[in-house]
C-alpha cells in the first residue's frame, strides 16, 4: 500500500530518506522519474541515499503507475518519490491508491508563486493540485515529517 | 533514558552535531564536548557532569573521533562503567545511525548496525559505476 507520495525535485536525498522512511515506517521506496530510470549515474547516486534495509526501486513514471496497478506493490509499505507535479498527477490519475501528496521541494521558475517554504508553482500545477484535492487526495506542503503541515486550502484559493 | 554524547577535539562535535540537526532535527538527547578549544580545557571535568547525571538503568552512548587520542584514552577509563558504551572512528553514518534509532532497541544492536553503516558509508565514488549493481524491482 501506498503511504505517502512525495514531490521533491531532488527526489530521495539525506533529510527525505531517513526522516521520511522512519517516520512512516516504509520498506520499500519507489522513485518514480522518467530521468532517473535511465540515468545509470542518477541511479547510482540514488541507492546511496538509501537507507538500510529498506528496498528501493527505480522507474519511469508510466512503468510506476503499471506497477503500481498490478498489484505487485500491495505487499509493501510504500513511499513514493517523484520530481514533480506533472509526475505525481500522472501517477495520482492512474492508480487509486494514492491519497497523500506530500510537497517536499520544486524549484523556484519564472512564473511559478512561492506557497510555501522551498514549494513554488506554476497556475496550472495549483490547478492540477486542485483536481487531486477535489477528489478527496490530501495535498499538503512539509519538507520534513514533523513540521507543520501546510495544506492546500492554505496555499490555492 | 538513553542519552548521546559526542566528544571530540577541536569543533569537530558541534559541527556534526549541526549537520545531522539538519538531517533529523533537534536532538534533545544530544550533547557535545569540543576538546581543546581553551588552553584551560580539562576533560576530565567536561565529562565528570554527563556521568552524574546518569541514574540506575540510564545509558550514555559515547562517539569519539579517534581510537588513541586523549579523548577516546580517558573515555577507556569508563568503558566499566554501568550504561557506558564507547564507540570511536566517529563519522556522520556513525552518529546518523546512532541517532535514528529507536530507544526500544538493544544498545548493542543499534551500535552494531551503526558501525556496519559507518565503515559501508565511506565509498569511492568514482569506482561505484564499474561495479553496476542489480537494479531492484518490486
Amino acid at each position: 500500500m501506498v503511504v505517502i507520495t512525495r514531490i521533491d525535485h531532488r527526489l530521495l536525498h539525506g533529510q527525505v530518506a531517513f526522516s521520511w522512511v522512519q517516520n512512516i515506517g516504509a520498506d520499500c521506496i519507489l522513485i518514480a522519474d522518467d530521468d532517473a530510470a535511465k540515468d545509470e549515474i542518477k541511479k547510482t547516486a540514488l541507492k546511496l541515499a538509501k537507507p538500510q534495509g529498506v528496498k528501493l526501486v527505480i522507474k519511469s513514471v508510466e512503468d510506476s503507475v503499471t506497477a503500481l496497478v498490478s498489484g505487485v506493490t500491495d505487499q509493501y509499505k510504500l513511499f513514493i518519490v517523484t520530481g514533480s507535479v506533472e509526475a505525481a498527477k500522472k501517477l495520482a490519475d492512474g492508480y487509486a491508491g494514492i491519497q497523500q501528496i506530500n510537497l517536499g521541494g520544486t524549484v523556484a521558475r519564472e512564473g511559478t508563486v512561492n506557497v510555501a517554504k522551498a514549494v513554488y508553482l506554476y497556475p496550472e500545477e495549483i490547478a492540477a493540485l486542485k483536481e487531486l484535492h477535489d477528489r478527496s487526495v490530501e495535498v499538503e506542503c512539509r519538507i520534513l515529517p514533523g513540521d507543520r503541515k501546510t495544506p492546500f486550502e492554505a496555499f490555492a484559493k | 533514558m538513553r542519552r548521546y554524547l559526542i566528544a571530540t577535539h577541536g569543533s569537530f562535535a558541534e559541527g556534526i552535531k549541526s549537520s545531522i540537526e539538519l538531517i533529523i532535527g533537534k536532538q534533545e538527547n544530544l550533547s557535545t564536548i569540543c576538546g581543546y578549544l581553551t588552553d584551560d580545557f580539562d576533560l576530565d571535568a567536561a565529562v565528570r557532569p554527563h556521568l552524574k547525571a546518569m541514574k540506575e538503568g540510564d545509558e550514555l552512548v559515547v562517539m569519539t573521533d579517534v581510537s588513541g587520542g586523549s579523548i577516546n584514552n580517558l573515555f577507556m577509563g569508563y568503558i566499566n562503567h554501568p550504561g557506558v558504551h564507547v564507540i570511536t572512528g566517529l563519522n556522520f553514518p556513525l552518529a546518523l545511525g546512532l541517532l535514528s534509532s529507536d530507544e526500544n532497541d538493544r544498545v548493542e544492536d543499534i551500535i552494531a548496525d551503526a558501525i556496519v553503516a559507518a565503515k559501508d558509508g565511506i565509498l569511492y565514488c568514482n569506482a561505484l559505476k564499474e561495479q553496476k549493481k542489480e537494479d531492484e524491482d518490486f
